[in-house]
């Protein structure tokens, strides 16, 4: 399991969640993920295009980074995710709290920087 | 195809199995949707059962089975834990706004969701829990 950071100029964090989100990949990017979205002040763009497996435990570290970032008064957008990591997104209602596009040029605009 | 696990109720076990659930479930052809969830069902059940197990019995362990079918996936879990069934569990909210949601939670909700099929039975002091879920 990978967190790739991704740099941009316009203010807005872009990561890339890579691999499987089990208990074993929760373990090897849980901090550095907090880390480089909810601790930051400013939006975040996750990229879940190359995430192939997210169970409860990889959602829930969503919510709290998400959470985290909404205290600061910024927003967290997910993109990209594939059909079956997508599935377990919105059956737990993360779509509902989480807004959930298909590409970064819609998270861009969510966020009101396109 | 089957294979068969007996795991330890510690998280460390749960994170030592899931690579070779990964691998039986690859070696057996499934993919996609079953594949996710059959994963996901072992590491949900196995994981709720940790979280209420208290460290003097983590000696205990969960016996996991995996049956592969042309049609569908089937997950068997069996553990000597007082009575359980997952249907009892409170529901989920699924509709409540980020700051009201927990991060934890979560699992038996995808489980009881996801899963085509889910019986629970208790005998002769064991609690089971039987997934399917099919092949699409």
């Amino acid at each position: 399991m990978e967190l790739e950071i991704i740099e941009r100029a316009d203010d807005v964090t872009l990561v890339a969640l890579v691999g499987k989100l089990d208990v074993s990949g929760l373990r090897q990017v849980d901090v550095k993920f907090q880390a480089v979205t909810a601790a930051q002040g400013r939006p975040a763009i996750v990229d879940l295009s190359r995430l192939e497996y997210i169970a409860s435990l990889g959602i829930g570290m969503l919510i709290s980074s998400a959470q985290a970032l909404k205290r600061k008064g910024h927003r967290m957008v997910l993109v990209g995710a594939r059909a079956t990591v997508d599935t377990a997104l919105r059956t737990s209602g993360i779509d509902q709290a989480i807004t959930m596009v298909g590409d970064v040029e819609d998270a861009m605009r969510v966020l009101g920087r396109a | 195809m089957t294979a068969a696990w007996s795991v330890p109720l510690s998280e460390d076990a749960v994170a030592s199995i899931e690579g070779d659930v990964a691998t039986f479930l690859a070696r057996a052809g499934v993919a996609g949707h079953a594949e996710h969830v059959g994963r996901l069902v072992v590491e949900e059940i196995v994981r709720n059962l940790v979280e209420h197990t208290p460290p003097y019995a983590s000696d205990e362990t969960a016996e996991v089975t995996l049956r592969v079918a042309a049609d569908a996936v089937t997950v068997v879990v069996e553990d000597t834990r007082p009575p359980f069934d997952p249907d009892d569990a409170p529901a989920l909210d699924v509709a409540a706004p980020l700051e009201a949601r927990r991060a934890g939670g979560m699992g038996l909700h995808l489980v009881r969701s996801l899963a085509d099929d889910l019986r629970y039975e208790r005998h002769a002091g064991r609690n089971r829990l039987t997934a399917t879920v099919r092949r699409k």
